[in-house]
């Protein structure tokens, strides 16, 4: 009772600092910073957890177009990627952000996420939810094929929740990926850009992977991303997420 | 070979089991057992094969094997 008091009080907080987030992001993020371990005991990344909050509800007040002033660094290489490309990315770092680099993007967007949308997407970005029966997620798969098929860019994450999954070698174990994205690949022929956005001191920064070329070997490409993810957290070791541990085995 | 039969290759193809099945399995869960992705594979390969629209069964009711053969047998 007194930490789910202690949550929702936090969280209050948590909104009003976002509001003011596009003013003053370092000292807000500073304060989450020293709020956070207060509050979230036993999560692996206490600050990713905070940031990414405040990011989250940034968003659903002001949406992405301040967001991206406030803390999204610019990168290039964005409105320069070629389309289709299936855009994967895991739950690490600043996920929240990630909608940031929509805009640069130089054809339409569909985001598969499992829960519904949190703010108002931006005119070329299309949300699908993906939890839901057999029959609705293969709704969303074939749509995400149609987007493919018409050239634009399908974003969805590898690690998945719940979904239908597929074993590749990760640091001398298995990781489960999601198989949807590679499936998608497989059927498409469009290629894969894993990436990941990343909390870089108070900013957030876009780090993209070498694109993986289609194949018709699911397997292979999953292998193709968990070595990028691996190679990624070797240099960024403290940003492994509970998410990717709870995949590992 | 039938329409009927053609579609249960279909679908056999994509990895269910149409032993104990009748045409009003569903697809999914509580039938016949294919997941998002192998469902959407069969509405694929029904379109190529028989050259009508099948995606748009995704919108509607459950699909079960009866809704692919109706849909198979308009086009021929």
């Amino acid at each position: 009772m007194i930490r789910q008091l202690r949550r929702r009080a936090f969280r209050a907080l948590v909104r009003a600092l976002a509001q003011n987030l596009h003013r003053a992001p370092r000292l807000v993020l500073r304060i989450a910073d020293v709020m956070a371990p207060f509050v979230f005991r036993r999560v692996l990344d206490r600050t990713v957890v905070m940031r990414n909050l405040i990011v989250a509800d940034h968003l659903r007040a002001f949406g992405y177009a301040r967001l991206r002033r406030s803390i999204a660094l610019p990168d290039a290489r964005i409105a320069k990627l070629p389309h289709p490309l299936i855009i994967g990315t895991f739950h690490l770092g600043a996920l929240a952000a990630v909608g940031s680099m929509f805009a640069e993007l130089p054809s339409n967007v569909l985001v598969l996420r499992a829960t519904p949308k949190f703010t108002k997407p931006l005119p070329h970005v299309t949300i699908e939810t993906t939890r839901g029966d057999e029959q609705h997620r293969a709704r969303v798969f074939h749509r995400a094929i149609q987007f493919l098929q018409d050239g634009h860019f399908v974003f969805v994450p590898l690690d998945p929740e719940e979904s239908a999954r597929l074993a590749a070698p990760f640091r001398g174990r298995t990781l489960q990926l999601a198989r949807g994205p590679f499936a998608l690949a497989r059927i498409t022929g469009a290629p894969i850009l894993p990436m990941i956005a990343r909390w870089n001191g108070w900013s957030v920064e876009l780090v993209l992977g070498e694109i993986i070329p289609a194949s018709s070997d699911e397997a292979q490409l999953a292998a193709a991303a968990a070595k990028w993810l691996e190679d990624y957290l070797d240099r960024h070791p403290s940003e492994i997420s509970e998410r990717v541990i709870a995949l590992t085995s | 070979m039938t329409t009927t039969t053609e579609v249960h290759e279909i679908v056999r193809a994509r990895g269910a089991s149409l032993e104990h099945a009748t045409d009003d399995a569903p697809l999914g869960a509580n039938g016949l057992g294919l997941d998002s992705i192998a469902i959407a594979e069969v509405l694929l390969d029904c379109e190529r094969l028989f050259g009508v629209p099948f995606a748009d069964l995704l919108e509607g009711n459950t699909i079960t094997l009866r809704t692919l053969i109706e849909r198979a047998s308009s086009s021929r």
